[in-house]
């Protein structure tokens, strides 16, 4: 697989993930950065999974959180969430968090001349969700990480995988950071 | 009183909308899917608007428009989704869809549009 599909699937996480924490309370409280698949598989996350498919290829999208017991105080208002919320309201907001991140992806896909479908999130219930998907033969995979000074309440994974007889080459241009943002939330009419 | 109906399968946005726009002074239902927010539209008559999620179980937001289309009920009708592909905007507009909204709701910058629909 070319060089160039692995950096673009990168560059795709890196700014769908950052687009996203811009929806956060305190999203400047937030470093990311790329980490090892191995990382995430040591945190005590939970996971949510989303499908972006096209007709060239699939991209298995991973957004790894802290389960509500193991978030403190600092965390609850980084994340703009009341602590005594139930832990179903906690996991409706990641699931929410985690749409958006999609949304970020499909439209970067859909400006490159994808056309792409996403599905309805799904929690997990086993925590080695990554070392299933590698099981069934992921073309490439990358992961990044959330990090609020020394924690990690959020990670993401991209696992591409392309479909039978495709083309094995993305080139994917990224937009600016702030360009996303500009036109979110205005209604359109038609 | 006019009243809108807010269908999406995340009670984060159900609430975040609602809250929003009885804080305007307007009236809120919410459904948790399109099979919920069709039973919705049939049988309250002082619904004006409706803002709907386009993926969500059980049926989607566009099947739902599109099923209220064939039922003959004329009302207004706002996608509210992280969706912006174009194809799905216009399987929307053909089915009558009068609005679009990319997520995350932002009331701030599509209150005017929607009281608009519902006066």
């Amino acid at each position: 697989m070319a060089a160039k599909t692995d950096k673009s699937i990168e560059a795709l996480l890196q700014h769908s993930f950052k687009e996203m924490l811009q929806l956060l309370n305190k999203n400047q409280a937030f470093t990311t950065r790329e980490v090892k698949g191995e990382f995430i598989e040591e945190q005590e996350f939970k996971t949510i999974m989303f499908t972006v498919s096209s007709s060239n290829f699939r991209l298995v999208v991973l957004l790894h959180f802290l389960p509500k017991s193991e978030l403190n105080a600092e965390l609850y208002d980084t994340l703009k969430l009341d602590p005594a919320c139930s832990t179903q309201y906690y996991q409706d907001f990641i699931c929410e968090l985690g749409n958006n991140f999609c949304g970020v992806i499909c439209r970067v896909l859909g400006a490159a001349d994808f056309s792409t479908g996403m599905s309805t999130p799904a929690i997990l219930a086993n925590k080695k969700s990554i070392i299933n998907l590698r099981s069934v033969c992921i073309d490439f995979e990358t992961h990044a990480g959330g990090f609020v000074d020394n924690q990690v309440p959020l990670c993401a994974s991209m696992c591409l995988f392309f479909n039978k007889g495709a083309n094995m080459e993305l080139n994917i241009p990224i937009p600016a950071a702030s360009h996303e943002q500009e036109n979110l939330g205005e209604l359109e009419f038609f | 009183m006019a009243k809108v109906l807010v269908v999406d399968d995340s009670s984060t946005v159900r609430n975040e909308v609602s809250s929003y726009l009885t804080a305007q002074g307007i009236a809120v239902d919410t459904a948790v899917d399109g099979v919920d927010g069709l039973a919705k539209i049939q049988r309250d008559s002082e619904l004006k608007l409706v803002l709907c999620d386009v993926n969500m179980p059980n049926m989607d937001g566009l099947t739902m428009v599109e099923k209220v289309k064939q039922s003959g009920k004329v009302i207004s009708i706002i996608m509210l989704t992280t969706e912006s592909n174009p194809n799905m905007k216009q399987r929307g507009k053909d089915a009558g869809v009068k609005g679009w909204i990319v997520k995350p709701f932002n009331g701030d910058a599509a209150i005017t549009g929607i009281k608009k629909m519902i006066s």
